[in-house]
């Protein structure tokens, strides 16, 4: 097999890999929705009014995220989405680490505690690795956005 | 183009996330201090670890534990384990901004008094775990044990609340 044959199926397999576990995470979190906005309330970035409204829109976009990627619908657009996530996210734990507070991180939801510190931002970092895959070079025959040649 | 199907996927979300809010009765808006009342904590928080008077005390001497007293002002001020910070009900985002030690500890013990028919510091110790708070015990026994064992304790207004 060729580097140039062997691409696509690490693409392949980072965009379902990643799409599962977006879809993971959000059913997690939606089967517990108000324990969820404690989580992000928890962070102390924003008023706590805005809790619930966060709460609802990340799991939906989440399962949005997960079922293009695993489908391989506008997998492009769905991979540079969840980057962006991933980089949020990544961004609320570090700024909690660096001022002290010690949390559940809230991105399994709450039958699945995990601290906010810096093995939830190792695996931030391996899941945007897998979106920047996605992003070079998505692969599916049904694809309907190709990077452009 | 990409950025386009981004901006799709991220209205299709936002569509799920409204349809999401009107299925599940989700308010769009957090509770306030007024919002809590005296009800039973939520069942959807796990069940939340209880710690003895020994294994407490010896807790005490180790950094990062915390003891959190979460009877009325008054009771605090009469005698209250040493160091423990005062903490009554409700328990909102704005109380973890206010007390930094609670969100630095790493084990918090949160306590009553055995007499004490509210279960204060059972509700003090949820409102924390759903705040996202990691290690909350509550102290079997509460202060009145803690008396009895002839631990520490102290009187006074809470130093570190101020």
């Amino acid at each position: 097999m060729t580097e140039h044959q062997r691409l696509p199926i690490v693409s392949l397999a980072a965009r379902v890999i990643l799409g599962l576990l977006f879809l993971y995470a959000a059913s997690l979190k939606l089967v517990d929705l108000p324990t969820f906005a404690s989580s992000i309330e928890g962070y102390r970035i924003t008023p706590s009014e805005w809790s619930p409204m966060i709460a609802l829109a990340v799991p939906s976009v989440e399962v949005v995220v997960g079922l293009a990627l695993v489908a391989g619908l506008h997998a492009r657009g769905a991979a540079l989405l969840s980057a962006a996530m991933l980089i949020a996210f990544s961004a609320a734990i570090a700024q909690a680490m660096i001022r002290g507070i010690n949390i559940d991180c809230g991105c399994f939801g709450a039958s699945s505690p995990q601290k906010a510190d810096s093995l939830a931002l190792l695996r931030n970092s391996a899941l945007l690795l897998l979106a920047v895959a996605v992003l070079a070079k998505p692969i599916a025959p049904w694809a309907r956005s190709r990077p452009e040649s | 183009m990409i950025l386009v199907e981004a901006l799709r996927l991220l209205a299709l979300g936002a569509a799920l996330a409204v349809a999401i809010g009107l299925l599940s009765g989700m308010p769009l808006s957090g509770s306030s201090a007024e919002d809590v009342t005296c009800e039973v904590p939520d069942p959807s928080v796990p069940e939340l670890p209880w710690i003895t008077q020994e294994a407490a005390e010896a807790l005490a001497s180790t950094e990062g534990t915390l003891f959190v007293d979460a009877r009325s002002a008054q009771e605090f001020q009469e005698g209250h384990i040493a160091e423990a910070i005062h903490i009554p009900l409700p328990v909102t985002a704005e109380t973890l901004t206010a007390h930094p030690p609670l969100s630095r500890a790493s084990t918090l013990v949160v306590y009553c008094d055995t007499s004490d028919e509210c279960d204060r510091s059972t509700r003090v110790a949820t409102q924390m775990v759903r705040l996202g708070l990691l290690d909350v015990r509550v102290l079997e026994g509460g202060i009145s044990d803690w008396i009895d064992h002839g631990y520490r304790a102290a009187s006074g207004a809470c130093g570190e609340c101020e």
